[in-house]
Formats: structure tokens, sequence, C-alpha cells
């Protein structure tokens, strides 16, 4: 059981920070209540905007050539932010009708984004005109030849999907699904990836339990640590809860997504007595 | 036609027996109508499905321009072009006699105008329009870039000899509907946000002053402040709650029309101008009253 000790660098700010991503270089995050995607440089420790006026960004990740996508859960749809400063949209429709609220994706070495796509209890950003989808499923969002994205179901068995992940050999389809006021417990689950983007069976790899904390809230965001390990997430209750490490083969530090108003860095190499969440 | 009467007024602008009846229906997001007293037939938009209609009575319901970049608010001009208020190609544009689109307006000081919402026309030939920020984000609404760069939602006016738009009001947080009264001495802006009207006092060059908050909406039913028209009386009309609110020239609530689905904008017409149609999410309704509206070109 090692010890985790966290350093604030950025923060606080209004509402919850959501998505996060490592550039390389920098960590991407988003401040989802202000709308904005903020950068912190890790050379010289500041922070400035990165992208403004961002209405309801949840996840974020970068594609194989540095592309930068978003969940805009509130609009309901999964953009690209692109280098020139303008925003352009994916796909937006599963067999013509309009998705979820998507939350949480990754994209995967051919470029395809692999998306998890709730239902929400907060209404969508405007009038309330399209009703959801009867389902709540992880979806891929891929381009045709002729470059126009369309999307395609991945699962199938899926109440809530919150958050998801691909393995480092992209044979392996992490999915964290939350719980339910029917009983249902959070739960991480790892599908193997059989064929074109399709999934077979699930095993749990983790299901969340009660504490005298209260029931645990599970899984809000997750990544691969450096040797391949998923970063499991548990530490998670009902009170203060603190997500997924969300690196993606950093050299290190690990950078952890909280729904703090504060980003924090993990630092593996100095595991100080003070530990504020422990694995 | 249910009628939720708050002053005993409105007896002078709606009959006690007036109908209102659905004339069109099956749209995805009505919006933008607007009489052409020429062809005798209304204009209206489909936004979400991106097409520009023309109803004819009699004839029904054909495509004019598809598509339109989710086109919202319409007007016509002096020489009956339509003019739209593009939202989410995020210009101001105008369907030319020949079919051609031409661009009115599509940046403020180098920057990318928001999305704009809705249009008037001025009798100098000047057009007014809203810019508020909601085709960037609004679900199904999505233009070919989402990003916003203005940091205000402002009400603009494209001088009569064109040119860039001129920025004359940039306080609100989501200009939306917009009319004059009659004399065209005053400019009514309805804000979603705030759930109100402004009223501002028209200047000669065309600029505004002296903003005062004119009407809060009533109820909580379905219903935001999006289009506004006004009558030859005066009386103010925006959607909200319930439906349609009909305002004295004071800021009195009269009465609350009650419509079927949440409104979206209106217009006056027909032969006389006092036929007021209603365009909702995904219909289009008519009524007819006591009183005539402010013609359009």
């Amino acid at each position: 059981m090692a010890a985790w000790t966290f350093e604030r660098v950025a923060g606080p700010y209004q509402g919850a920070l959501c998505g996060v991503a490592w550039t390389g270089s920098d960590v991407l995050f988003c401040a989802e209540t202000e709308g904005r995607i903020l950068r912190f440089m890790t050379a010289s420790k500041n922070v400035e905007d990165f992208r403004r006026y961002a209405p309801r960004i949840s996840g974020i990740a970068l594609g194989p050539g540095g592309e930068l996508y978003g969940c805009q859960e509130g609009s309901r749809r999964v953009v690209e932010y692109l280098r020139d400063g303008s925003t352009v949209v994916t796909a937006t429709r599963l067999d013509g009708r309009l998705h979820n609220f998507p939350r949480d994706l990754v994209v995967d070495r051919a470029g395809r984004i692999w998306f998890a796509d709730p239902h929400s209890p907060v209404l969508a950003l405007g009038p309330q005109i399209y009703s959801t989808l009867d389902h709540a499923s992880v979806l891929i969002a891929a381009r045709a030849r002729n470059h126009t994205w369309f999307l395609r179901r991945v699962t199938y068995d899926t109440v809530a999907p919150r958050s998801v992940a691909l393995s480092a050999d992209e044979k392996t389809l992490f999915v964290a699904e939350a719980g339910g006021p029917d009983g249902r417990r959070s739960e991480l689950r790892a599908y193997p990836i059989q064929g074109d983007a399709e999934v077979g069976q699930h095993t749990v790899l983790h299901t969340f339990s009660t504490d005298h904390r209260g029931v645990q809230r599970g899984i809000e965001g997750m990544c691969l640590m450096p040797m391949a390990i998923l970063s499991p997430v548990p530490v998670s209750a009902n009170a203060a809860p603190v997500h997924a490490s969300t690196c993606s083969r950093p050299p290190e530090p690990c950078w952890s997504r909280t729904t703090f108003r504060t980003i924090c860095r993990y630092d593996a190499r100095s595991r100080g007595p003070t530990s504020t969440a422990s694995m | 036609m249910d009628i939720e009467i708050h002053d005993a007024a409105i007896g002078k602008v709606f009959a006690p027996d007036a109908t209102l009846a659905r004339i069109v229906t099956g749209l995805e997001f009505g919006e933008g109508p607007v009489w052409d007293k020429r062809r005798q037939c209304l204009y209206f938009v489909d936004n979400i499905a991106g097409k520009l209609c023309r109803w004819t009575p009699g004839l029904g319901v054909e495509i004019v321009v598809s598509p339109t970049g989710h086109a919202n608010g319409a007007t016509l001009d002096r020489e009956g072009r339509v003019i739209v208020a593009g939202w989410s190609s995020r210009t101001v544009w105008r369907f030319e006699h020949d079919g051609s689109l031409v661009t009115l307006a599509s940046h403020f000081e180098g920057r990318k105008l928001n999305t704009p919402n809705d249009v008037i026309m001025r009798s100098d030939n000047s057009i007014y329009f809203t810019d508020s920020d909601g085709g960037l984000f609004i679900p199904a609404m999505d233009g070919e870039d989402l990003q916003r760069y203005l940091d205000f939602s402002g009400v603009y006016r494209i001088p009569a000899d064109g040119g860039e738009p001129q920025l004359v009001i940039r306080d609100l947080a989501f200009p939306n509907g917009l009319a004059f009264s009659p004399d065209e001495s005053l400019l009514y802006v309805s804000d979603t946000w705030q759930k109100d009207i402004w009223v501002y006092e028209v200047q000669a060059d065309g600029g505004v002053r002296n903003g005062r908050q004119f009407y809060k909406l009533h109820g909580h039913e379905p219903g935001h402040a999006d289009g506004l028209k006004v009558d030859t009386q005066g009386n103010v009309y925006s959607t909200g709650p319930l439906g349609v609110h009909v305002v004295s020239p004071g800021g009195k609530l009269l009465a609350r029309i009650k419509v079927p689905e949440e409104c979206t904008n209106m217009a006056w017409g027909g032969d006389d101008w006092r036929t007021l149609f209603i365009t909702t999410f995904h219909s289009v309704y008519r009524t007819h009253a006591l009183v005539s509206g402010v013609e359009v070109w």
C-alpha cells in the first residue's frame, strides 16, 4: 500500500474540474463550470487559457497526431479543437438519432474516438428538442473514406458508462460503469476487443461497495500507468471522491484527475508521509 | 383560442371567439416567420432541418432554400428579398430574387459573429440583428465552426448602404427577438437568459440609448423570451411561458395566449395584417386579431 502525496498546481476554480490530458510537455484540463480548457505548463508552472467558451466540457483526449478532442456533454457532441482556434463537430447521430451526453473518451492509434455516452440528470443546453437514445453505451466515432465522421455502437450491456480507457495493445476496452439507485454497483469492466471495434463479454475487474462513508461512487476517469497497468480508481466514496489518474504513457510524474476544484500532481518518487489517498 | 386574461384591454386586441389553427406541422424547429405581401405567402424556416420554406394559402409548403446553415429569424427588405439571421452559418444573408445568397455581415472588428438570431429592417433600409451565442452550443444546431470569439452577445446595425455592422447594444446576456415601435422611435429586444424585454430610444444616427427593462416574463410554464413583434397600437407580443404574451405599450401584461407547443417566433400578415402567425418547435399556427400588426416591407 503506497502512500500518495498531492501537490496543488492549479486552482481552485469554480465547480468541478473534469477532463485532463497530457500533451507530452503540458497538462490540459477542463473547468467545466467556467467553460474553459486550461493549460498547466510544467516548465514555468504557469496556467493559461488554452480554449475559452467550451461549454460543459467534460473529458478530453489527444489523438495519435496530437489532435485534441473533447466531450461537450451539454451540447451532446464530441468535438475537435483545431490548432487554428476553431472547433468542429464529429458525428452526432447514431442511426439517425442524436446520441446522449458524451462524458469521457479515448482515441486509438487509428484515430477512432471511443466515448462513454451515458444519460444525464442535467438537461442539455438550450431548448429540449431531442430525446435521448433508449440505451447508454460506449460508442465509436470514426472517419469514413471521405473523411466524414460516423458513429457505431460498441457496448450493448452498459447502463451508465462513465469513463473509458484502452489497454496499451488496444485489445482491451476498460469501461467504468456507474452504479444507480436501483442497487446497481459501480464496476470497472474489461471488454476484449474483437475484430473491427466489436467487443466480447466483459469481465468485472472491480465492484465498488459500501463502507463507513457510504456507497462508493466508483470511477470518474481513468488511464493507463506507464507499465500498462490500469490505474484503478478505487478511492471514491460519497464524500470527497478522488478518481483515476489520467496520464497516457507519461514518463512521470502522473497527473491525478479529481472532482476537487484543483488539479494535483502525484509524484511517485516522493511518497511522503502525507497520504490523501491510497491504493 | 384559450387566452389567460390579465387586463380587460385585451378585449380590443382579440375577440372572445378568436381561434387558433395549426397550418403547418412536422417541423424539427420552426422559426423565422415573415409575411410577403407581394406573393401573399409566409416564409419561415425549419432551423434544425436547414430549410427556408414558403407557405401559401391553398397551396401549402414548398422549400425555397436548403441547406441554410440552420437559418433562424427572417425579415424582408423593401425589394421583397428575404433577409435571414443565419444562426449557425454565423452570418446575416439575403436571398436574392435570382436565387443566389449574399452575405451582409459575418464579422465584427475582425472576429466571427456568434450566431445571428433574429433580424428586422428599419424604414431607412438599415438592418438590425441580434447575435446571441446559442447556435454554438445547442445540440443539433452545429455549424462549421463552433468556437466563440466575441466576448459579448450584441445587437448590431448594418447601415443602409452596407458596410461593417455597428454594435448598438452589448450588455444583454442573450439578445434574441427584436422589434421597433410603430413609429420606430423605440427598439424592443428580448433577453432569453434574463427572461425579460428591454426597450431603448432610437437615436437619429441609428444608435440607441436609455435602455430599461420593459417587461419581465410572467409564469413558469415551458416557453422563453424568443420572438418579438409589435402591433400598430404599440402592443408588444413576446413568446414566453405558456405561449404568447401580449403587453401594453406601458409594459403591462394584457394576456397570455395559450399555444399547444413551445413558441419560437411570430409574424403579422394576411391581407389586412391582422393575422398573427406563430411558429413553434414543430408547427406553425395562426390566429386573427382585432388590430393590425406593423407591416413588413
